[in-house]
């Protein structure tokens, strides 16, 4: 009789509707099933912050200057003094490629940051208003999109000039198009979304919904763009350096490191792979976060 | 005299179609009204028109012609915080509890999301007694204030989706199939608590569904529908024991029954028309076993006896 | 009585988070031949996985870990992919709840049915189109050979789940599986549907397994029912002595907790609690958490499954009439 009482008795049981919800995972343990279900994404973020690091405090970890000439170590091999050689002005590779992912990682990111906040507000306008807002704005996108974006930009360095702040600006009106087109079909099925109705239902005014109820559900996808748009970015403007219009020399860029180093391809080929790889390592590590991160930011996964 | 708490008057709404010059006809001229701290339950097959009929009643959806009166003013006419303000007391609940809250948004932030949009400047402390308060009245327990939806099943998501509802005290809650997505020992609870919220709290419903014996239940009365037209309106005891309209007494003969199970039936004919072409006369005589030819030609009008209104040739 | 399956002691298991969660635990079910049995239950008791136990589509980290499932002689655990080919579609088949997923929307619906005749029966297609024609009148189609050309989203819910039966009727099985197949569908097509399924199951001699969430379903087409609860059968019987001597506390809850039609009821039963998680099950009974009558053997000890009478199997430590 005794059990019985005390299991009658017991708040917990007695709670008639609260039953078997499911309790709630500590930080860290939530944060060790993520990690062991994504092991490459984890990876990658690993070796973007190290890269990441590396170009912050280029200063503390190289021990030469990247732009210090010095003749008498032209195009010297590997050695431990030079661990990737030097190049024809006797600049030492090593510490050339790690200012590079200076320049490589900010327009890497700026522009996107840029093209995608653009093409985020012109996509939830869109989608969420429709109407002759929606077709002007789409127009506008595909015109972008028709145009080949490598030739765009080389179309905005050339009259505006090579510089840092004009790729940016090249950069972000190309790529803004194909995500606001994203962002747009995601805002149209949202706003059909029940709670989107009941927000509406109780006088919630627009502005409200699109920030509370759309953008926060648009979210695992801009992250995922954002983080595949990077190594296109990144390899915009190697190509734009590589043509010559982008950064210019003697900065420190990847994409320039290719062009100056074509001329010892056979003879000293390191000079060209060292930033090649370097250009394909951040590529590939941030493709893979972005995959990684659509696993693990699908609401609607980690329910089923 | 009760008094009335909303009431529609000829509401239309067609929707384009891929087709030019076809439309469907999801609602044709509907008047209704509903009293205060009543229950009016709209029945019918899908396709029917009742879902858009209900949220054409709060103004959600927008109908091509007609009203929607609530305190003597036309919703559709309104704008800005006179919208805002009436809005306040027309809330919905909807079917799927999957779909009907934010994955992104806490329990807490669901439910308070209306105390805040009309009540700028209340206190913070304020707000979340009075979302733990209504998690209370739902039974949701407090400690499940900071859960993300996807933790919860289906019958608690739907209890809260009804805490947001009643939220604003609103005088009129659509309930759009609140239980047809649940399970039968959850339905029964989900069933109850409505019940109890509405002597609570006063609220009249508009109960949506395709479920006749849940329609028993809880409603006051019930209206018929077909084809986006009204067939048959009286209280629930009146219809459930003496259906006037064919269409609805073939309606409450087909519910799979334990009672009278194995019971020769009269099986309905074929299947529900096209909405789109909506067929001439009595939209029903495709179907109806007691066709006349007066059915096939000329529509027939809502007329009403004893607060009871069937649109039918044969009942006069 | 002749049996066409004969389920004893299945058990199904779920590997999570490194514990073995038992989806069927030791289920015990007779089909007869020419038979409607319907399993009912809530979402999560275990019915569906009992139809995908017999159609040996349990999915991993799944896994049939017990018991036996004789059809005809054979014992479907232990048969092969290949073996199962053969069976599943020509003498087991199964239709679902929603008729419009379980069709490709991009092929004509005749030509869906008759690659299950082609497949199974060798029939050449002239032939093959007239026994689709054939069975499309047999389930009640109208104008059948226009019919056989239509895409499936031309075609009415109702429509859709009579091809489905179709097709799932067209190399004439033992055993049909229908799971919850008139749930999407409205109260008067429903009805078609039910009647339908009957005289199938009358004119063919087909066995039919109905699961279902409704009691109404079950009343009027059953013959046999079986309660399932949490993986397990708590109460069986012919579908008269289960609404008439319900003796489990659980099938007389889900009995009531149904609005009934013509009763006026200011409150409705029900049955507290959720349904459990299995992963967490109580240690006696699995529904003493939810029980009314629970007492305390039923939280130290797990009921047996016991014969009352002829037919009527209850596992609950009250066995009197509880009703």
């Amino acid at each position: 009789m005794n059990k019985k009482d005390n299991i009658k008795t017991d708040p917990v049981k007695e709670q008639i509707f609260g039953s078997e919800i499911e309790p709630e995972e500590s930080f860290i343990e939530k944060l060790k099933n993520i990690i062991s279900q994504n092991r490459l994404a984890f990876f990658s973020l690993i070796v973007i912050i190290l890269i990441i690091l590396c170009a912050i405090f280029a200063d503390i970890v190289c021990v030469y200057n990247p732009y210090t000439q010095s003749l008498k170590d032209r195009l010297l091999a590997p050695s431990f003094a030079h661990p990737l050689g030097t190049d024809e002005l006797g600049r030492d590779t090593l510490t050339r490629v790690i200012y590079g992912a200076r320049i490589s990682l900010t327009i890497g990111l700026i522009p996107t940051f840029i093209s995608m906040t653009i093409g985020t507000v012109l996509g939830l306008i869109a989608g969420y208003f429709g109407g002759k807002i929606d077709f002007a704005i789409m127009r506008l996108a595909d015109i972008m999109l028709a145009f080949p974006s490598l030739l765009l930009a080389m179309v905005v360095m050339y009259t505006m000039g090579g510089g840092l702040i004009n790729i940016f600006i090249a950069l972000s009106l190309v790529n803004w198009a194909s995500t606001s087109r994203v962002v747009r079909s995601e805002t149209l099925s949202l706003s059909k979304k029940e709670y989107v109705e009941a927000a509406k239902s109780m006088g919630v005014n627009n502005a409200t919904i699109i920030f509370r109820h759309i953008l926060p559900n648009c979210i695992p996808t801009l992250v995922v763009l954002f983080t595949l748009s990077i190594p296109s970015a990144i390899l915009s403007e190697s190509s734009l350096s590589f043509l010559g219009v982008g950064a210019q020399p003697p900065t420190a860029s990847w994409g320039l490191m290719v062009v100056s180093a074509k001329k010892y391809l056979f003879t000293q080929p390191v000079l060209v792979l060292a930033p090649a790889i370097a250009i394909m390592i951040v590529v590939l590590a941030f493709n893979f976060l972005g995959d990684g991160l659509r696993d693990v930011l699908d609401p609607y996964l980690k329910e089923q | 005299m009760r008094n009335i708490v909303l009431r529609l008057k000829n509401i239309v709404k067609e929707f384009p179609t891929s087709k030019k010059n076809k439309k469907v006809h999801a609602i044709s001229d509907v008047s209704l009204v509903i009293y205060e701290n009543e229950t009016l339950a709209l029945v019918g097959e899908s396709g029917c028109g009742k879902s858009t009929l209900g949220k054409c009643a709060i103004g959600l959806i927008m109908p091509d012609s007609g009203e929607s009166i609530f305190l003597d003013e036309n919703i559709y006419t309104k704008k800005g915080n006179d919208l805002k303000n009436t809005k306040k007391n027309l809330q919905i609940i909807f079917q799927d509890p999957y779909a009907s809250l934010n994955p992104r948004m806490t329990v807490g932030e669901i439910i308070s999301e209306p105390i805040i949009t009309h009540n700028k400047g209340m206190k913070k402390e304020e707000i979340k007694s009075k979302v733990l308060e209504l998690m209370q009245d739902v039974g949701i327990r407090k400690e499940y204030y900071n859960r993300y939806p996807h933790q919860f099943s289906g019958g608690q998501r739907q209890r809260i989706g009804i805490a947001r509802a009643i939220a604003l005290n609103p005088k009129l809650i659509v309930c759009d199939e609140p239980v047809s997505a649940l399970d039968v020992s959850i339905q029964s609870q989900v069933l109850n608590l409505l019940k109890d919220l509405q002597e609570k709290k006063k609220a009249s419903y508009l109960f949506i569904s395709h479920d006749l014996s849940v329609v028993n239940f809880i409603a006051d009365r019930v209206c018929v529908m077909f084809l986006g037209k009204i067939c048959e309106i009286g209280n629930t005891d009146d219809i459930f024991e003496n259906p006037l309209h064919p269409y609805t007494k073939l309606l409450l003969d087909a519910i799979p029954s334990i009672e009278n199970a194995g019971r020769q039936k009269e099986m309905l004919k074929g299947e529900i028309p096209s909405p789109i072409d909506v067929p001439s006369g009595c939209r029903f005589h495709t179907r109806c076993p007691h066709c006349m030819d007066i059915c096939k030609t000329d529509e027939p009008v809502l007329n009403e006896k004893d607060g009871r209104s069937v649109a039918c040739h044969r009942v006069k | 009585m002749d049996n066409i399956l004969t389920i004893r002691d299945l058990k199904v298991a779920f590997q999570v988070k490194g514990k073995s969660a038992y989806a069927l635990d030791g289920i015990d079910i007779d089909i007869p031949k020419g038979k409607i049995v319907g399993i009912v239950g809530e979402s999560g008791c275990g019915k569906s996985m009992t139809a995908m136990s017999i159609m040996g589509l349990i999915k991993k980290p799944g896994k049939i870990v017990g018991g036996s499932i004789d059809f005809c002689g054979k014992d479907l655990t232990k048969t092969g992919v290949k073996d199962y080919a053969k069976i599943r579609g020509k003498e087991i088949s199964m239709i679902f709840q929603e008729p419009m997923t379980s069709l490709n929307p991009v092929v004509k619906v005749g030509k869906q049915v008759m690659e299950s005749i082609i497949l199974h029966k060798n029939l050449s297609k002239d032939e093959a189109k007239k026994r689709v024609i054939d069975i499309f009148n047999e389930v009640g189609i109208p104008e059948a050979e226009k019919r056989f050309n239509s895409y499936p989203h031309e075609l009415s819910g109702g429509l859709r789940q009579r091809v489905m039966i179709g097709m799932a009727m067209i190399c004439k099985p033992k055993l049909l599986i229908a799971d919850e197949p008139t749930t999407a569908l409205d109260v008067t097509i429903e009805a078609q549907i039910l009647k339908l399924m009957k005289k199938l199951c009358e004119d063919n001699g087909t066995s039919i397994i109905m699961i279902t969430h409704n009691m109404g379903v079950v009343a009027e087409i059953c013959d046999y029912v079986y309660v399932m609860y949490a993986g397990r059968v708590v109460e069986s019987a012919d579908t008269k002595t289960i609404f008439t001597e319900t003796s489990h506390p659980y099938t007389s809850g889900l009995l009531k907790s149904i609005p009934t039609i013509g009763k006026k009821q200011s409150r409705l039963y029900t049955i507290k609690g959720n349904v459990p998680n299995i992963l967490n099950l109580p240690k006696g009974c699995r529904f003493v958490d939810r029980c009314d009558c629970a007492e305390n053997i039923c939280y130290s000890d797990r009921p047996e499954n016991e014969f009352i009478s002829q037919n009527h199997m209850v596992s609950c430590f009250l066995k009197k009439d509880i009703r």
